[in-house]
């Protein structure tokens, strides 16, 4: 993947960068504002990752600068610690996605995985299936290996969000917001909990399992193969 | 002092400028007095001219005009030190009796210089006037006038009276306003003293009550009302600067000590990896600590607000159940909501401030019972506010600890074992004040009882 990388801080965006070309994804590196733009608006980026305060430019004024010029790129943002308003202000000038600072790295390459997807995936897609497990978003039903499966609204909304990104991990932060709109770090074991139940239904009569632990990062389903 | 310095100051100008309207006020009332007292002395005098020379008119005529010559000789003659003057002349001018001769002739009222037309009479001033009038008669013309020394004595008297009293009443008025002005300024200087020493970091600095609950009084209740909020504010900011630097310096020093432990110990990529594993865990709960803390101002700072939406206290509480019945019951514990009312909950708020709100404190009881503790959310609607109560058969919390929990950092003895930063119901708080709501925690026997009331918008 092309990612474009909007960072002034020169220690985060060496982090940053290195860690995404490991991953072997390509990363043009910018420090400036303006210059930033100009790079978004001519060259094809699968990803911008975007610091919310920059020099010359803020964060916000890009993301709507480039959305209003028409290019629809998936933007991740950078937001400051405890920017409790920053999440509400990016989202609504046209970002996709946020990541407080600091993070982990997992949790960078988690979410621009997701989003680089985005544009494929099939927003009108109606069922959604991986190895024997079959979701239909409809008539919510779930099915595997031809059993229906019963389940709790909330486990639904989890597996049709897990089902979505197959192939990808989710982080424990990625689920608590897209399943239960928590943008906040709970201290309880929230996902854990809810994800043993889910698997307990979906995986455990079944011997296969499905939904997978990634340690240190996060959960995703595939069917192994 | 200068005169500049005094000028400069509230009490003296107001003093200063009430005494100089009051002075003039005085000043014009004295002259009208004046003015009025003269003007009727002038006219008393001029009545008496008139009705001498009345009583003397009635002898005009043919038959009786040598008469008033006579009368007119004879009066003349009687008087030996006039404090009138007469004198009759006939057609032409020529005297005939009186007084005085050869007055001018005037159709007004002359006033005549006792020098001038008396020069042979030995007493009396020379400048003592006399007020005369010609009156035309049949066969000639007849003047009368009055001494008018008695004005003269009578405007002096009236001058002294009333210049004396304006003195008097100057007098007063600036010792009034001296006194008046050193009050006030008294009491104004009072307020600047305490309010430097506040300046210069004297929190405890308080300005004096006078008792006398006038303005000065509000405002300086006011004003120490204030400097207590300071004092609290700032209290509270070197408390939660100590607290911080002492609540971060504890997982820090774990960590370092983490840190070396494996730099020292481990002996394969493994170890170290487990090790530096556990510090990233370390360096994610300080780094949550400070998040919190930011959050925690900024939700006080109240930008929130402007993000307000109508909220179903009734679905958000449901959803709060439901995220937590199952961790309740992982946790061996049961959580139960009820809402005792039909109709929706509506209020104004942040929905996501209020899930966490609620999600603290049913997390707070989840972690701080043992197993097998029932935790229940009900919601209801009592005067004018919606009630939820977020209860637990618990350890509670003792009544002396109650209202410092919502500390920032402050932390319960017997929780410093449990992972936490001791900022959740600061969190909580700072939540509840930004929907201008109330949260009291309470004996719930046992157990804790949450209470957070919401004004029916």
């Amino acid at each position: 993947m092309r990612i474009l990388l909007l960072e002034d801080d020169a220690n985060t965006a060496a982090y940053v960068a290195k860690g995404l070309e490991e991953e072997g994804h390509t990363v043009d590196h910018i420090a400036d504002g303006r210059q930033a733009v100009a790079a978004a608006m001519s060259e094809n980026y699968d990803v911008i990752i975007l610091d919310r305060m920059l020099p010359n430019l803020d964060g916000l004024a890009i993301i709507k600068t480039i959305r209003s010029a028409g290019q629809r790129v998936p933007v991740l943002f950078l937001t400051a610690l405890g920017g409790v308003d920053d999440r509400v202000e990016g989202l609504d000038a046209g970002g996709d996605d946020y990541l407080v600072k600091p993070f982990a790295f997992s949790e960078l390459l988690a979410r621009v995985n997701a989003l680089a997807r985005r544009p494929h995936a099939k927003a009108d897609e109606t069922r959604l299936k991986v190895g024997d497990l079959e979701i239909d978003l409809v008539s919510r039903r779930v099915t595997r290996g031809g059993d229906t499966i019963d389940l709790q609204p909330r486990e639904f909304r989890l597996l049709e969000v897990l089902m979505r990104n197959q192939g990808h991990i989710l982080t424990r932060t990625m689920l608590l917001e897209r399943v239960w709109s928590f943008h906040f770090d709970p201290k309880t074991s929230v996902v854990e909990t809810h994800i043993s139940r889910l698997r307990a239904k979906v995986d455990k009569p079944y011997g296969k399992e499905l939904i997978h632990t990634i340690r240190g990062s996060g959960y995703t389903v595939h069917d192994g193969s | 002092m200068t005169v500049r310095d005094l000028l400069k100051r509230t009490p003296f100008r107001l003093a200063a400028t009430f005494s100089l309207f009051f002075l003039t006020t005085v000043l014009a009332l004295f002259t009208v007095v004046y003015l009025g007292a003269s003007a009727r002395l002038v006219s008393d005098i001029r009545d008496r001219v008139e009705a001498t020379l009345d009583s003397l008119a009635v002898l005009d005529g043919d038959k009786t005009f040598d008469d008033l010559v006579t009368v007119v000789a004879g009066e003349s003659e009687s008087v030996r030190d006039p404090d009138f003057i007469i004198e009759l002349v006939d057609k032409n001018g020529n005297f005939l009796a009186g007084n005085v001769r050869g007055v001018r002739q005037s159709d007004h009222w002359m006033t005549l210089k006792r020098a001038d037309i008396l020069p042979t009479m030995d007493r009396g001033e020379p400048d003592d006037e006399f007020l005369a009038i010609w009156r035309p008669l049949s066969k000639g013309r007849l003047l009368v006038g009055s001494d008018n020394s008695e004005v003269k004595q009578m405007k002096l008297f009236l001058l002294k009276v009333l210049g004396y009293g304006l003195l008097a009443t100057s007098a007063a008025l600036v010792l009034c306003a001296i006194y008046l002005a050193r009050q006030t300024q008294h009491r104004i200087d009072a307020f600047a003293n305490p309010l430097a020493r506040a300046s210069q970091g004297h929190t405890t600095a308080r300005v004096p009550i006078s008792g006398l609950q006038d303005d000065i009084d509000q405002v300086a209740l006011q004003v120490n009302r204030m400097l207590g909020n300071l004092q609290r504010l700032i209290e509270n900011v070197n408390q939660s600067s100590s607290d911080i630097a002492h609540d971060l310096k504890k997982p820090v020093g774990r960590l370092r000590q983490r840190l070396d432990d494996a730099r020292r110990k481990a002996g394969n990529v493994e170890e170290f990896k487990g090790a530096i594993d556990a510090a990233l865990l370390d360096i994610d709960s300080i780094t949550e600590t400070f998040d919190a803390l930011l959050r925690i101002t900024q939700i006080e700072a109240g930008a929130r607000k402007a993000r307000f939406v109508t909220v179903d206290l009734k679905i958000l509480l449901a959803e709060v159940q439901d995220v937590y019945d199952i961790v309740a019951e992982d946790a061996g514990d049961q959580l139960s909501f009820t809402a005792a009312l039909s109709g929706p909950a509506h209020v104004r708020g942040d929905p996501e401030l209020l899930v966490q709100l609620f999600a603290n404190l049913v997390e707070n009881s989840i972690r701080h019972c043992p197993a097998g503790t029932e935790i229940s959310l009900a919601l209801s609607a009592k005067d004018d506010a919606y009630v939820i109560e977020v209860a637990d058969t618990g350890p509670g919390i003792p009544e002396p600890e109650r209202d410092n929990v919502f500390r920032r950092l402050y932390r319960l003895e017997r929780a410093r074992s449990t992972a936490g930063s001791g900022l959740g119901l600061s969190l909580v708080a700072a939540i509840v004040e930004l929907h201008g709501a109330k949260i009291t925690l309470q004996d719930n026997a046992p157990g804790l009882l949450a209470k957070v009331k919401f004004p029916l918008s």
